[in-house]
């Protein structure tokens, strides 16, 4: 393809929007199929982790997303954007996951990257390393339907309307959750952040 | 004294500004959500200063909301496995190759989900069908005619209601669903 030319090893950066990745798709475009796993790889796995607490069902979730959004790519809209789409692909099959299992899930911590990329005092860097990892364990044991909307917000950058959409509930929801979200990490990191601080 | 004095002078700009700008803690937690997303409009962000200045509870959720956001945006995203494309692809190799059995899947979840639903129903029509208490209420007529007098009669239907089935009693009143 025009897009994928190989230059000296590597691939050269695809730069079409995610719309005509997925209409190049529908028109039979395989390789657009693989820059829409490369893009969105990151981000989903990094919210299903978080949210199942387990590598295996998130890997497996994971391909399911993907298996679902190319048997289902003719009902995608390209006036929507994909972000949405295959967001809400992936968080219903965690909410189908969470009924199955019936309890909160604590996040296990076994993937947290510890290190710090800072150059500063190193008390302070330790502060923010301890910081880091209670705010894992804090994320972790938020309830899922406080944690995916916060996680979406903060890790994901989405707005509130986007949110709104992938989860199927209403903006003053999305705004209620996010905000009880805060106040529960604000009052399980208290001690730390006051050591911190 | 007053009456020396005349009425009060009516408020300057500012005193009446600052009456305006007065929020409590709880819409002031609103704002905070409003100004670390980046969407708070000058005045809501005037009215969450002025509210802050006067309230270092809410001025510490504010500094600590802003961190709390800040390193999360920077925590650790997890690697997706590297074969994953691979994986994907075979599924959807698997998936094609085997329609029939998507199809059986599909009508056994179909049936799984559904046999539930239709004892359910089937139970809510049952109890609505059935009359258990109609054999009691002949029972009652009959002490109607032989019985004692009016307030033991009462009584002893009192107690009989009490004593019998449950649903018995609540079929006239409620209805199944409301169990």
């Amino acid at each position: 393809m025009a897009y994928q030319l190989v230059k000296s090893g590597k691939r050269q950066k695809d730069t079409r929007s995610d719309s005509q990745l997925m209409v190049d798709l529908c028109g039979g475009d395989e390789d657009a199929f693989s820059e829409v796993i490369r893009r969105f790889q990151g981000p989903i796995y990094g919210l299903l982790i978080r949210m199942l607490g387990n590598e295996d069902e998130a890997e497996e979730l994971l391909q399911e997303t993907f298996c679902r959004l190319h048997r289902y790519r003719e009902n995608y809209d390209p006036e929507r954007p994909l972000v949405t789409w295959i967001f809400t692909i992936a968080s219903n099959l965690a909410k189908k996951r969470w009924r199955r299992r019936s309890r909160w899930i604590t996040v296990p911590l076994d993937y947290v990257n510890l290190t710090s990329p800072g150059k500063t005092a190193p008390h302070y860097e330790s502060g923010r390393v301890e910081l880091r990892a209670s705010l894992e364990e804090a994320i972790g044991a938020l309830p899922p339907h406080y944690r995916e909307p916060f996680l979406l917000r903060e890790k994901q950058g989405m707005t509130y309307e986007q949110i709104a959409e992938v989860m199927d509930i209403r903006i003053g929801t999305v705004k209620s959750r996010i905000n009880r979200a805060r106040t529960r990490l604000r009052r399980l990191l208290k001690d730390t952040w006051e050591n911190w601080k | 004294m007053q009456d020396k004095q005349g009425p009060h002078p009516p408020a300057t700009t500012s005193q009446r500004h600052l009456g305006e700008l007065e929020v409590n803690c709880r819409e002031a937690s609103k704002l905070i959500d409003l100004a670390v997303d980046g969407l708070a409009t000058d005045e809501q962000l005037q009215l969450l200063e002025f509210h802050m200045m006067g309230c270092s509870r809410c001025r510490s959720s504010f500094q600590m909301t802003m961190d709390i956001s800040r390193i999360t945006r920077t925590l650790s995203s997890p690697t997706p496995p590297p074969d994953l494309e691979a994986r994907v692809r075979q599924r959807l190799a698997a998936a094609d190759s085997s329609p029939s059995l998507s199809r059986k899947a599909a009508l056994f979840r179909r049936i799984a989900y559904g046999a539930p639903i239709a004892a359910a129903l089937l139970l809510v029509f049952g109890l609505n069908t059935i009359h258990p208490g109609s054999q009691r209420s002949d029972e009652y007529a009959s002490e109607a005619v032989v019985g004692p007098s009016k307030e033991i009669r009462k009584g002893v239907i009192a107690k009989q209601e009490v004593a019998v089935a449950p649903f018995s009693g609540y079929r006239r009143n409620a209805s199944p669903l409301t169990f």
